[in-house]
């Protein structure tokens, strides 16, 4: 059973910011740890979607960028990625599907944050 | 205010246009570096990215406390440096689930030429 090629990021404040400016997302929960302070989170989290693009270079690292230039994802993202995370992105082929791998992204505690599946 | 009854399934809410510049590119390689090998296409890192930008371009103002809780996206081309990737953002659905308002959103991205580069569905719990 195939598995994808790992990607990882370490996350803090100034991949927090630099992903920020890149989508424009200046969400004080993500970049105001003052504001953050007084949210559930306790402490500003990650873009979800910052997250969801190691999957994207998980595969594009495993099956290369022509195979992914078809691909069809469908992810749910299940908690927070905090400032401090040391995020994995990585998969298994799935056993029903061969042309199907079950995806996912977790932290250095193993709490997977994102999970899914990825169709080529 | 755009809130959860002001959303309409089916209804259009707007165009984005981003270029694909070298300005753009050198931003994405300060965080990820190793996709600089993938040009002069877009990597595919950068979809979710993109998509992001324009949604929060065009889908505006959002009330606070908006959770991204699911995405899908299709693929169906890669950009090249120089393109223009044109967004077209709908509602597609909405729906009220376990006390929470989800709102679901359509994306169609295209290049200058028309060509479909990818599409994608997010749903997001609604804050207001």
């Amino acid at each position: 059973m195939q598995k994808l090629v790992e990607s990882r990021l370490a996350v803090d404040h100034a991949a927090i910011a630099k992903y920020a400016k890149i989508t424009n997302d200046y969400n004080p929960i993500h970049i105001d740890p003052e504001f953050a302070k007084k949210t559930p989170f306790g402490d500003v989290i990650a873009h979800g979607t910052m997250s969801l693009s190691l999957i994207w270079q998980s595969a594009t690292r495993t099956f290369g960028a022509e195979a992914v230039s078809a691909a069809k994802l469908n992810v749910r993202f299940s908690k927070p990625v905090r400032n401090g995370d040391t995020v994995t992105a990585g998969g298994s082929q799935s056993a029903e599907d061969p042309n199907r791998y079950d995806v996912f992204v977790k932290t250095q505690n193993d709490d997977v944050v994102i999970k899914g599946w990825l169709e080529l | 205010m755009l809130t959860f009854d002001k959303l309409t399934p089916g209804d259009g809410l707007g165009t984005n246009i981003q270029l694909f510049s070298d300005e753009v590119i050198a931003e994405w390689l300060d965080l990820f570096p190793e996709d600089e090998s993938l040009l002069p296409n877009l990597p595919p890192s950068m979809i979710s990215a993109i998509t992001m930008r324009a949604f929060l371009a065009t889908v505006q103002p959002r009330p606070k406390g908006n959770i991204h809780g699911t995405q899908e996206f299709s693929v169906h081309k890669l950009p090249k440096l120089g393109d223009e990737i044109t967004t077209n953002i709908s509602c597609k659905d909405k729906e009220t689930r376990k006390n929470n308002n989800w709102v679901y959103f359509e994306t169609h991205s295209h290049d200058q030429d028309g060509v479909l580069l990818f599409t994608g569905s997010m749903g997001i719990i609604w804050g207001g």
